[in-house]
């Protein structure tokens, strides 16, 4: 058996998706484990994070923008 | 991106953190051992007890045993704690732990009495020429604490605060400003959120703050630690003697009545009295609270002071502030708000969430909006608690047309024989014999409801673990073994059985890694 | 995240107002409150070093010593001493939106509103005992900003003081009167700001007499000033004046208006039949009955319209006529923009239009009161009137017409539209098929005598090339007369320089422009205003609404999730084709099923809009339902309304964006919008608009409804988001169905399966780029504006064959018969086959008018 050090990220089907597009620019998925979860590299959780929200904020429309 | 909640910095984790030898330096003091070992959760407590009076270690086997079934998490939980105070000491198998001999020591002694005499502060034997009650010592702590507050939030007190309580405001990031005058200091938004919290929170910080101003100082900090848990122990309405007091914690006595934690008549009086913020220190009630149970308090409207055991006496007239502010908020489908206040408290808890953009006299207005609402749940507060607060503080207006349209739907659907409500498809609230209940009083516009709720939805979206990822197990059986005793003491964040892989917390890789090994 | 505005200074730096005169951010002016405003961040990541002073005050933490009222009825000047000399603690999240010191008056609690000093805002406690007066004064002099249950928000702009002057409002009563509903006495800045726009707002009108123009004024000296401007000199005409000089000066003088016995068919006051009634506003319905309603009556209504009496004559100067627009924006720029007003009582030169409304006519109060507004001083005022879709607005226009008499040029968007005006000229009105004309690529007609109405489009009247020979003579026909009235159809859609041409070219005394938004997705407000003129009035949508002129929608936005092979595509695709897949998502496949499924069993009549063809086509076919698009021939298009108006077992219909226009819509009880234009507001609002007629009420007050179908995580929940803004500002809310309880029980569910939904992916891959395109169906005719209209060609053949694997597009086809439950299907085939081709009635009559008319003319004589 493995031990292998890394992120769970447990989510919903479209971020999901959204995770599989941004790694085949760059991978940082180590596993993908199933509809709702993955594991990345421990080190990119914040890139990933800061990227995701960026994705998912530009379907947001703000009342002050 | 994750919560910060900005008063983070218990007690616990401040002890925790300390070096070894300061910890070790600290259990020399009984007061010191009790006071810790009651801010220890049940479990750990139970270990120590377990092992107080044995002489030789003891197996974690045993430990376990005696505990019962389906407590693993408590039990790692505790053992973490006593580790990180450096309290319990494991062999080199890792199968049996003995308590830290020091603290062992005074723990006895303070349990068995025999402690030196001052260990718990000396009681005055004379009469108080001058004796002061309990009421006196009240009204005393909580114009004390009272008096910081203000300077706080700027009220006009005459006098301004001591040197050392500015200095502590400086310190703690709650104030700031140039130079050294009162005058130039200006309130930050850590200090609106350390407004909102409960007096014991508040309190804490401003020790913790003081501990690290002594460390300048050049002031024992085991000596003021000591010092402060004692404080803790003491009974109030009593007076304790000062001689019995070290050099250092004899200097402590002129700041902590500056923060009403011991009241002393003068300088160089002999005797001092604590306060009831002193002896709830330590108590049970003692957890320290974020911005969201500010809003807790805010929510209840006490504006009358019991004289509860604990601190809530002071609490009470700390936060009528926001309390008093019943009925004077309206909140439009247009997620605009408007609020018919003038209290800075209360404004200061509109602005946690509300996009607050204009201000009359008797008004305040500004809108919620995905951002101010964000805003407010990534600093502790929940969805439930903001929508609370705005039915709580509904302006008359509100409820009266909830009402009327109540009213109207009750008309119509008797007048029609329905009892199940009709209207447009949506996620419904089913009552016990499955007729959808909506014959509620609805307040605020649902959509704004439903709406705050979407954005906490929102950052809860995505959740992330550090952690390991075990998998190529040898066969089913392996796997099984160890993703149960995973489960069991709590480590495991998510398996799937089929394809035999499961993560664990950090802490957790160990754990597993030990058990396996253990076969 | 958004990045947050800093408040600027006005741009010519005059005063601290943005002056709305000429462009940018116009929309800004109407819709936000708070592009004035930075949002100092509350919380631990914002900055440190906000600005505020910690000073004195004597308020404790403690405040329930002191009760709200307690500050309010306590000590006021002490208070107000302590509030002007003192900083709040948090005063700093307000920077300089900060009003504490503002001090309220004694009987605040009797007033229902505040003023902002720094930029106008004026607030409104809508539940206030004279809320709705207030509300009538404030639509009267601001901009409406947001108008929910409690409270609403307006805006003092330039041109809304401009629109309050015209409607004969006075400085110094709009002073008063805000200082009597206001909790705060009327802040120095914005009295400065009254006083400037409004004393030389008004001055100045534009006369059309005697197919002359003229510039007038009571005052002299305005004109002097005016001319003493170049471009204005140099436009002047000197001619011989027929009318009489009193004076000596070089300007014309003459008696200045007053409104008399002037009645406005339809109106209450036309039913008493009473001469010099004044109708006005109905201060009975005000139980207060206090002074404060007497100062509104006089101030609002009808009655005080009068001019100074000091100086009851005008003055005027002749300008040249192809430099009258010119001097108006001069004008403008010089901060004396020119009312238009039309004498027509007075107009002894043009022929009078023998025209009225019909007896059975009646109009609603608030018609009635728009028109009050125009006709107020008993000339035709030019100006907007703003009323919700379906409100109502083709009455008003009509009405208008009826009022002044005199020739009338109806401009519409499209060719249907202007069929639609002839119809209901006539059912409204008692005029007669010689008098009405139309003019469109089809028709070319004239009125016979020497007065009527010619109804007919933007395009065709300012289009300046290829005109045909009749087409050239019909324009000779109306540029060569004085029009009394020209009536503007829908007017914000029309581009700004379009508009210019039609103002050059056509003479009219008056003009009023008929709209349901102000709001311009092109920020050409202001151009647009002043060429029109002021708004004369704008209704509350929820105020009628909860007088049942118009529905009570209830709105939502229902979240469908992306299919996972769908959102992945979605992810990749850079193209226009992710419109296509945001569109096609075959959970929205299923919403849309579920709800026309829900609603049928209600009982109502639902219509499906898509702004995507390929779109419209693949859900309608695919539940089984009728559709119309721009390729439908005019005949199946008929037919289908037919059935969806009469047959009890045709309850759903798809529609494209043809359906944005006036066809004539049946009444729907439920709208479903699957796919949308970007963002428009004026789409959302006007959407809303075809089923705002609805009238039978359900359990819960409502009785209409309107479904926004959002695929979650793409683009188009974005603008979904900013379509709606405008509507919730009116008061709408729209609810948020993440989930429909029962959807996935729902028998023959479409797309249930993964490999359906595979298929679906792969058919809307194969599409061009162009199927994703919105209003393909739409093709401007001659006579049409672009994208807003129907096309005029309704044969079946004319758009391009689509290649497609789903089956081609065109209508009539042999085949096998067909059944609805079928699914992948054309219903409407089975429509055609079924029923013998019938023209809608409407154009059946008017085929046999035209040829009566025809003929008629013939006979007639050969003019």
């Amino acid at each position: 058996m493995k031990a292998i050090k890394g992120v769970l990220f447990t989510c919903d089907a479209a971020v999901k998706q959204i995770l599989l597009s941004m790694n085949e620019k760059n991978s940082f998925i180590i596993e993908d484990l199933d509809d709702y979860h993955v594991v990345i590299k421990a080190d990119e959780e914040w890139r990933i994070r800061t990227e995701l929200e960026n994705e998912l904020e530009k379907n947001t429309y703000n009342l002050e923008a | 991106m994750s919560s910060s909640t900005l008063f983070k910095a218990t007690v616990n984790e401040h002890l925790e953190n300390l070096p070894k030898p300061i910890q070790s330096k600290l259990y020399e003091a009984p007061a010191t051992c009790l006071s810790i070992y009651r801010l220890l959760p049940p479990m750990a407590k139970f270990f120590i007890m377990s092992m107080l009076f044995h002489d030789k270690p003891v197996a974690y086997k045993d430990l376990e045993r005696i505990c019962k079934p389906h407590t693993k998490k408590l039990q790692f939980e505790a053992f973490n704690r006593l580790k990180a105070l450096h309290l319990i000491d494991e062999d080199q198998g890792r199968s049996h732990l003995k308590l830290h001999p020091i603290f062992k020591q005074n723990f006895r002694d303070c349990l068995t009495g025999s402690q030196a005499s001052n260990a718990f502060g000396n009681l005055c034997t004379t009469a108080d020429k001058h004796q002061v009650d309990v009421k006196f010592l009240d009204q005393f702590a909580s114009q004390k604490w009272e008096t910081i507050l203000h300077f706080m939030v700027g009220t006009e007190l005459g006098v301004d605060p001591s040197k050392s309580v500015l200095s502590l405001l400086k310190l703690g990031g709650l104030m700031e400003g140039p130079g050294t005058s009162p005058r130039n200091l200006k309130i930050t938004n850590e200090g609106f959120q350390f407004l909102l919290q409960d007096v014991n929170a508040q309190i804490w910080t401003f020790l913790l703050q003081y501990l690290n101003l002594t460390q300048d100082l050049n002031m024992d900090p085991v000596d003021v630690l000591n010092f402060i848990f004692i404080l803790g122990s003491l009974e109030l309405g009593k007076s304790y003697t000062v001689s019995s007091l070290s050099a250092t914690q004899v200097s402590m006595l002129a700041d902590l009545k500056d923060y009403g934690l011991i009241y002393q008549r003068s300088d160089s009086s002999s005797r001092f009295y604590p306060t009831r913020l002193a002896t709830t220190l330590t108590s049970e009630s003692a957890a320290l609270r974020s911005p969201s149970a500010a809003m807790e308090h805010a929510l209840q409207s006490t504006t009358t002071a019991e004289d509860g055991d604990d601190a809530s006496a002071i609490q009470n007239s700390v936060s009528a502030g926001i309390a008093s502010a019943q009925g004077t908020v309206i909140i439009e489908t247009n997620f605009k708000i408007y609020a018919y206040t003038n209290s800075p408290l209360e404004i200061a808890v509109l602005n946690l969430f509300v996009n607050l953009k204009i201000r009359f006299s008797n008004m305040v207005c500004g809108q919620i909006t995905r951002e101010s609402i964000r805003h407010a749940l990534l600093n502790g507060i929940t969805a439930d608690q903001i929508i609370r607060f705005l039915e709580t503080h509904a302006h008359p207006q509100m409820r009266l047309l909830a009402k009327e349209k109540l009213d109207k739907k009750i008309e119509f659907d008797t007048s029609h024989n329905i009892n199940t409500a009709g209207g447009a498809p949506q996620s419904q609230v089913y009552g016990e014999n499955g007729t959808v209940a909506q014959h509620k009083l609805e307040v605020l516009p649902p959509t704004v409801v439903d709406q705050i709720k979407l954005w906490q939805l929102e950052l809860d979206r995505i959740q992330t673990f550090e952690g390991y990822l075990f998998k190529d197990f040898q066969n089913q059986q392996e796997y099984d073994y160890l993703s149960n005793y995973a489960q069991e003491i709590g480590v495991l964040i998510w398996g799937d059985k089929v394809k035999k892989k499961f993560f664990v917390t950090p802490e957790g890789m160990d754990q597993v890694a030990i058990f396996a090994n253990r076969k | 995240m958004a990045t947050k505005r800093v408040a600027t200074g006005a741009p010519d730096g005059s005063f601290p107002f943005k002056k709305r005169r000429k462009n940018a951010g116009d929309d800004e002016d109407y819709m936000q409150i708070d592009d004035d405003d930075e949002w100092t961040p509350g919380g631990p990541s914002g900055s440190r070093a906000t600005t505020i002073k910690v000073s004195a005050l004597a308020r404790k933490v403690a405040q329930s010593k002191r009760t709200k009222d307690g500050v309010e009825d306590g000590d006021e000047s002490a208070l107000t001493s302590r509030r002007r000399q003192e900083d709040d603690l948090v005063s700093h999240i307000f920077m300089d939106h900060d009003f504490a010191w503002l001090h309220l008056k004694q009987d605040h609690a009797a007033r229902p509103l505040w003023i902002s000093p720094e930029d106008g805002h004026i607030i409104l406690e809508a539940f206030s005992p004279i809320a709705e007066q207030a509300q009538d004064f404030l639509v009267a002099i601001s901009e409406p900003v947001s108008r929910p249950a409690f409270i609403h928000e307006y805006k003092l702009t330039s041109y809304s003081l401009y629109a309050a002057v015209s409607v004969g409002l006075q400085t110094e009563d709009i002073i008063e009167v805000l200082n009597r509903l206001s909790k705060v006495p009327v802040p120095e800045k914005i009295v400065e700001f009254i006083h400037e726009r409004t004393l030389s707002y008004g001055k100045v009108k534009l006369v059309l007499k005697h197919n002359k123009y003229y510039v007038e004024s009571s005052h002299p000296e305005t004109l002097q000033y005016l001319l003493k401007d170049t471009m204005i000199r140099e436009a002047r005409v000197h001619s011989q004046q027929v009318d009489n000089s009193i004076k000596a000066a070089t300007f014309t003088t003459s008696k200045a208006p007053v409104k008399g016995n002037l009645v406005i068919p339809g109106t209450s006051e036309a039913g008493k039949k009473k001469d010099d009634g004044m109708p006005g506003k109905n201060p009975a319905s005000n139980p207060a009955g206090s002074k404060d309603a007497e100062l509104f009556t006089s101030v609002v209504g009808v009655d005080g319209d009068e001019v100074d009496e000091d100086d009851d004559n005008v003055h005027a100067f002749e300008i040249d006529d192809t430099k009258v627009d010119e001097v108006k924006k001069r004008c403008s720029d010089l901060q004396y923009p020119m009312l238009e007003e039309y004498d027509f009582r007075n107009d002894t030169v043009n022929a009078n239009l023998d025209i009225d409304l019909k007896p059975s006519t009646v109009i609603r109060p608030y018609q009635e009161t728009s028109l009050s507004k125009m006709f107020g001083n008993g000339r035709a005022r030019s100006g907007i009137i703003v009323l919700p879709c379906g409100a109502g607005k083709t009455l008003v226009g009509i009405t208008a017409a009826c009022t002044i008499k005199k020739s009338c040029l109806v401009l519409c968007t499209s060719s249907v539209s202007v069929m639609q005006w002839r119809q209901q000229f006539i059912q409204w009105s008692n005029v007669t098929d010689k008098q009405i004309a139309v003019f469109t690529a089809d028709q070319k007609e004239k009125f016979a005598g020497d007065s009527g109405i010619v109804v007919s489009t933007y395009s065709m009247v300012a289009n300046t090339h290829n005109r045909s020979h009749e087409s050239k003579k019909m324009m000779e026909f109306l540029t060569s007369r004085e029009w009394g009235f020209i009536l503007l159809d829908e007017v914000h859609v029309v581009p700004a320089a379009m508009f210019r041409r039609v103002v050059t070219t056509i003479k009219a005394h008056s003009k009023l422009g008929l709209t349901a938004t102000l709001v311009r997705e092109d920020d050409k407000i202001a151009d647009l205003n002043y060429m029109i003129g002021p708004k004369l009035y704008e209704a509350n949508w929820m105020d009628l609404a909860a007088k049942g002129h118009i529905a009570n929608v209830q709105c939502a936005e229902v979240w469908c999730p992306m299919a996972p092979e769908f959102y992945r595509e979605y992810l990749r695709e850079q193209s226009r084709k992710r419109n296509l897949l945001y569109c096609m998502n075959p959970r929205k496949f299923q919403a849309c099923q579920f709800l026309i499924k829900y609603h049928e069993d209600r009982g109502d009549k639902i219509i499906v809009f898509s702004d995507n063809v390929f779109a419209l086509e693949a859900y309608a076919r695919k539940l089984g339902k009728l559709y119309i698009h721009g390729g439908t021939s005019q005949v199946e298009r008929m037919r289908i309304l037919q059935n969806f108006q009469h047959n009890p077992a045709v309850n759903t219909i798809f529609l494209s964006k043809v359906g944005d226009t006036s066809i004539d819509l049946p009444e729907a009880t439920c709208l479903i919008q699957i796919s949308s234009h970007f963002g428009s507001r004026r789409q959302e609002a006007q959407r809303l608009g075809r089923i705002l007629r609805a009238k039978r009420r359900n359990d819960e007050g409502f009785n209409a409804f309107f479904y926004s179908l959002v695929s979650k995580d793409t683009q188009e929940m974005y603008y979904s988001t900013k379509r709606q803004q405008f509507l919730i500002d009116q008061g709408y809310a729209f609810k948020v169905i993440t989930h429909l309880d029962g959807l996935e029980d729902l028998p023959e569910l479409v797309y249930k399966s993964r490999d359906e939904q595979i298929e679906l992916l792969m058919s809307v891959q194969q599409a061009n780029e162009t199927d994703a395109d919105l209003g393909t169906d739409i093709r401007a005719g001659e006579g049409d504006l672009p994208g807003t209209i129907t096309s005029k060609d309704f044969g079946a053949n004319k758009f391009p064959a689509v290649d497609r694997t789903t089956g081609s597009l065109s209508a009539l086809s042999g085949g096998q018969h067909m059944s609805y439950i079928e699914q992948n299907k054309s219903a409407n085939k089975k429509l055609a086959r079924e029923s013998a081709p019938t023209r809608h009635k409407l154009f059946s009559k008017r085929d046999k008018d035209v040829a009566t008319a025809r003929k008629e003319a013939r006979a007639a004589g050969r003019g």
